[in-house]
């Protein structure tokens, strides 16, 4: 009787996950916004742009390049490399565009300053001098008006973070970049779209976005110790009563892991951060009066989304059991439903109904033929989330430090540019 | 240079639904399941449920989208029948549902067969349905 209870409360939690995703779906498909904010393009506040680069000597003179490119006003806009002890010639080729272009500096960081992403985020704040600040990731490659687009929703004084789409440079190399750039298609163009348009709580990525100084000031800092620090951001932005826009006109190409053992170890540094995440803010978000029912339901789910492969694999040991041991005609009927599920809820916020109709949006023809394979993405990442749940409670019980395990890019993506 | 694939030509949202695609959709995946079912093509609740599953989705995720009605009844129609196929050759190898009796393949292979031939057939018609869509803009 309790396991039969506790199978239909889990059947009753993915369900939930599946009509929040089909709704994602429909809105994207049917919503008439467009996910810009083209009238405010005019506000051309300054700009400090902010770019954490640890060994990435084979894409940093890419994205320094590019950024030279940008058709925002450069006596409007600052850089700032952050060569985070690299060991290669990042700070090198950092240095030589920081020499050609004055708006362009570089901060050097010693072996053993901090843990990651965050430490490093924290020593640039310290240089930073606009109050709107922009990050994008080494291996990154914007548009040439990604500036104006971002900035733009920042006219309105409610917003405190923006997140721009982002889209797989290096897709055709292999069939581990090309199930990537279809999470991707389905996680920007219709989950973080619907997320925006709903008015929910739309993710800040960490890069291809930015937010407001003061705010990252005001909660003191980057927390060194969450391996998801956009998610921290998200959250901290939410509770203080701000917004974080979704801008899906403005895009910017990533190289994506291109192996199953990298992509192995980035979804786990987001599964560990988003877990983190989700034991911090869970209790903070639900006691604010500072969010909207509507944003504290979808909250919650958003946190909790790496709990969901691990609640969909005990539905599925649990349904079986009791199909076995003591079947009723329902016990069958939901043991069907749960593989269709795991299509349907698990994944890097992109199950199969979002990833087809993302590619529908984007015009794209010759992908759908790979959405049946993507079941295999979503099996590895319920074998990650497990992982990384049992990680982080080993982490807590032993008192350890989680440490920041940084996506290696190879620079394959330049030929796909040039 | 030959630059990354632009998404700059992607389609905008703001389709309008094709209501009466779906509203005719659903009345017609009906009509092929009652006649599965009165012609005892469908063996089991199993068989039934998961084709009840996949009318469902296909009718309320790819009736709404731009494309011609007549295409999507045929890739209905093709799913049901995919659908059916599945759960014979299932049957045949021996992984039924039995009666008096807990069959394990059964409970292992089913859903995971379903899942795939669901999602297939629903792939296969957004592919029919986005290249329709390309070729009028």
């Amino acid at each position: 009787m309790i396991l039969e209870a506790l199978f239909l409360v889990l059947i009753g939690v993915i369900t939930a996950y599946l009509i929040r995703h089909y709704v994602f779906t429909i809105t994207a498909l049917y919503s008439g916004k467009k996910g810009s904010n083209n009238e405010n393009v005019r506000y051309k506040p300054k700009v400090s742009i902010l770019i954490p680069a640890k060994d990435e000597e084979t894409v940093i003179g890419r994205l320094l390049k590019r950024l030279t490119e940008l058709t925002y006003p450069k006596e409007r806009m600052e850089i700032l490399v952050i060569d985070d002890a690299s060991k290669d010639k990042t700070g090198e080729i950092a240095e030589e565009f920081s020499r050609k272009y004055d708006f362009i500096k570089v901060i050097h960081r010693r072996p053993r300053e901090g843990n990651g992403k965050p430490a490093a985020l924290n020593e640039a704040m310290k240089h930073v001098k606009n109050d709107i600040v922009l990050c994008f990731d080494a291996d990154y490659f914007p548009q040439k008006d990604i500036v104006e687009k971002l900035v733009a929703y920042f006219a309105d004084p409610h917003v405190g973070a923006v997140q721009g789409r982002v889209t797989v440079l290096n897709e055709p190399q292999n069939l581990v970049t090309r199930l990537v750039a279809l999470e991707r298609i389905g996680g920007y163009r219709v989950d973080q779209k619907a997320r925006g348009d709903l008015k929910l709580i739309p993710q800040y990525g960490g890069t291809a976005g930015g937010f407001r100084k003061e705010l990252v000031e005001a909660a003191g800092g980057w927390d060194s110790a969450m391996l998801a620090e956009d998610t921290d951001l998200t959250f901290r932005i939410y509770l203080m009563g701000y917004k974080v826009g979704y801008v899906d006109d403005a895009e910017c190409y990533e190289e994506a892991v291109e192996n199953w053992r990298a992509y192995w170890h980035q979804r786990q540094r987001w599964a560990k951060g988003h877990m983190q995440c989700a034991f911090k803010y869970m209790l903070p978000m639900l006691k604010s009066r500072k969010l909207s029912l509507k944003e504290k339901i979808d909250g919650l789910l958003l946190l909790h989304i790496y709990f969901l492969p691990l609640l969909v694999l005990l539905a599925w040991v649990l349904g079986i059991f009791l199909y076995v041991s003591n079947s009723t005609k329902w016990t069958a009927f939901l043991l069907n439903f749960i593989p269709l599920s795991i299509y349907s809820a698990v994944g890097n916020f992109a199950p199969f109904f979002e990833v087809g109709v993302g590619a529908y949006l984007d015009g794209r023809t010759r992908v759908f033929w790979l959405v049946p394979l993507l079941a295999f993405t979503f099996l590895y990442n319920m074998a990650i989330c497990v992982t990384a749940f049992f990680g982080l409670c080993f982490s807590k019980i032993r008192r350890t430090r989680l440490s920041w395990e940084k996506t290696f890019h190879n620079g394959r993506g330049n030929g796909c540019l040039y | 240079m030959n630059k990354p694939r632009s998404l700059l030509n992607s389609l905008a949202s703001g389709e309008k639904p094709l209501y009466l695609h779906v509203l005719i959709g659903g009345f017609f995946a009906l009509l092929v399941f009652l006649a599965f079912w009165l012609l005892r093509l469908i063996e089991n609740e199993s068989a039934a449920s998961s084709l009840l599953l996949f009318d469902f989705l296909f009718v309320f995720l790819l009736f709404p989208l731009k494309g011609r009605l007549w295409h999507k009844l045929a890739l209905l129609t093709m799913g049901n029948m995919v659908g059916l196929t599945s759960s014979f050759l299932l049957s045949f190898s021996g992984v039924s549902e039995e009666e008096n009796s807990r069959n394990i393949l059964f409970v292992l292979a089913y859903p995971i067969v379903n899942m795939i031939w669901i999602v297939v057939m629903w792939a296969i018609g957004l592919s029919v349905l986005a290249s329709r869509r390309r070729g009028i803009q």
